[in-house]
């Protein structure tokens, strides 16, 4: 995307002026020697480049091309990442998380980093819920506990995608976290952390041409790429803010 | 071991981990998950006990189950025709089949097969088909 902060049209500088000072201008139908702009025309303002926060700079392995299950409609493999430094004062929580510590505590401290640290909106009710996983899992002396890797990359992924709105997460058999945003049977995304930096997803969503019937797609992707893979599919018209 | 497939009009039963429920207390997509090692989903068979009411099918499997029940986990229930109708048209997966796999302890253990596990959107599929949910205990 092009940076349009420095080839501002001047009527639209000149029309911020008097939005600062909050005047009205009038628009092409109060006063009709105004020319009428096209929005998708318009140099929006508002269209910055996006700002990317620090998240954790963990390195998670990424192992090299594995094989897909089979999927329905679409089969998404992406290798994509930051298109920029990911810079910023935020201090990662491994910064601090002493890889020795055994998995369940490394988990403890993650949900109290989460709390303290991760400016989530929902980060305390989330956090209640990790907690109770994290309890359940420890009931059930044949379990391991939650992968610390999937747990980094969920909270990761909601740190950057401030919008999403609260999701429904439980954990899968290998003890990884699944989020789900559902809002009805044609509005569904769900997501499985992978602990490699992955992400297995599903997305119900209706058909663009005939909305009666359902499209169903899954695929892998890197989390960091997830929204931009799901993005198209409308998943923010039902799982956003 | 005899393999038969469950009828369509029969049901099976599938034990969902606390862990594995939604807020709501719901089986969720995880509750249909295979672990890695896993070739096929267990569940149980309910009509294998005969012609008796639902409470006393699941009272079997909870008697011949070999698995450590959590008080908090819940036994959903699915028919198998319609689960694997389901399946099939909306995943394109044709060889989806519920196979009778009994074990000397557990005479109803059946399993679904035809998924992987990282087959999710066959996981989200099945938990739409839940029909009637249960406790454990």
């Amino acid at each position: 995307m092009p940076n349009l902060t420095n080839q501002v049209d001047p009527i639209v500088e000149e029309y911020e002026k008097y939005l600062v000072a909050g005047a009205y201008l009038g628009n092409s139908a109060t006063c009709l020697d105004l020319p009428e702009v096209m929005e998708e025309e318009s140099p929006t303002l508002d269209k910055k480049e996006p700002k990317y926060e620090k998240i954790w700079e963990f390195k998670l392995p990424v192992p090299p091309e594995s094989d897909v299950g089979s999927n329905f409609i679409t089969l998404v493999k992406f290798e994509s990442h930051f298109p920029e430094p990911l810079v910023g004062p935020l201090e990662s929580p491994f910064d601090v998380l002493d890889e020795t510590l055994p998995d369940m505590e490394k988990i403890r401290q993650l949900i109290g980093f989460m709390i303290d640290e991760s400016k989530i909106e929902f980060a305390r009710k989330l956090a209640d819920r990790l907690h109770f996983l994290y309890e359940a899992v420890q009931e059930d002396p044949e379990e391991g506990p939650v992968l610390p890797g999937s747990l980094i990359n969920f909270i990761s992924f909601l740190r950057n995608t401030p919008k999403l709105k609260y999701p429904d997460v439980v954990l899968t058999p290998s003890n990884e976290i699944s989020a789900q945003w559902r809002t009805a049977p044609n509005r569904h995304f769900a997501v499985v952390f992978q602990a490699t930096g992955e992400v297995r997803f599903v997305i119900f969503t209706p058909n663009p041409k005939d909305p009666a019937k359902i499209d169903r797609l899954s695929g892998i992707t890197s989390v960091e790429a997830l929204m931009a893979v799901s993005e198209p599919h409308g998943v923010l018209d039902w799982a956003a803010r | 071991m005899s393999e038969k497939p469950v009828p369509d009009l029969d049901h099976i039963s599938r034990y969902c981990k606390p862990t594995t429920l939604g807020e709501d207390g719901q089986p969720s997509r995880t509750s249909f998950m295979l672990k890695p090692s896993e070739p096929f989903l267990s569940v149980n068979w309910l009509e294998y006990f005969g012609d008796i009411g639902r409470e006393e099918q699941l009272a079997e499997i909870r008697r011949y189950v070999q698995l450590e029940l959590a008080s908090t986990g819940k036994l959903a229930v699915l028919n198998v025709g319609k689960t694997l109708k389901y399946v099939h048209t909306n995943s394109g997966i044709i060889n989806i089949s519920v196979l009778h796999e009994p074990t000397p302890e557990d005479p109803s253990h059946s399993g679904i097969h035809g998924y992987g596990h990282e087959d999710d959107l066959v996981a989200d599929l099945l938990a739409e088909v839940v029909q009637e949910i249960y406790p454990t205990k």
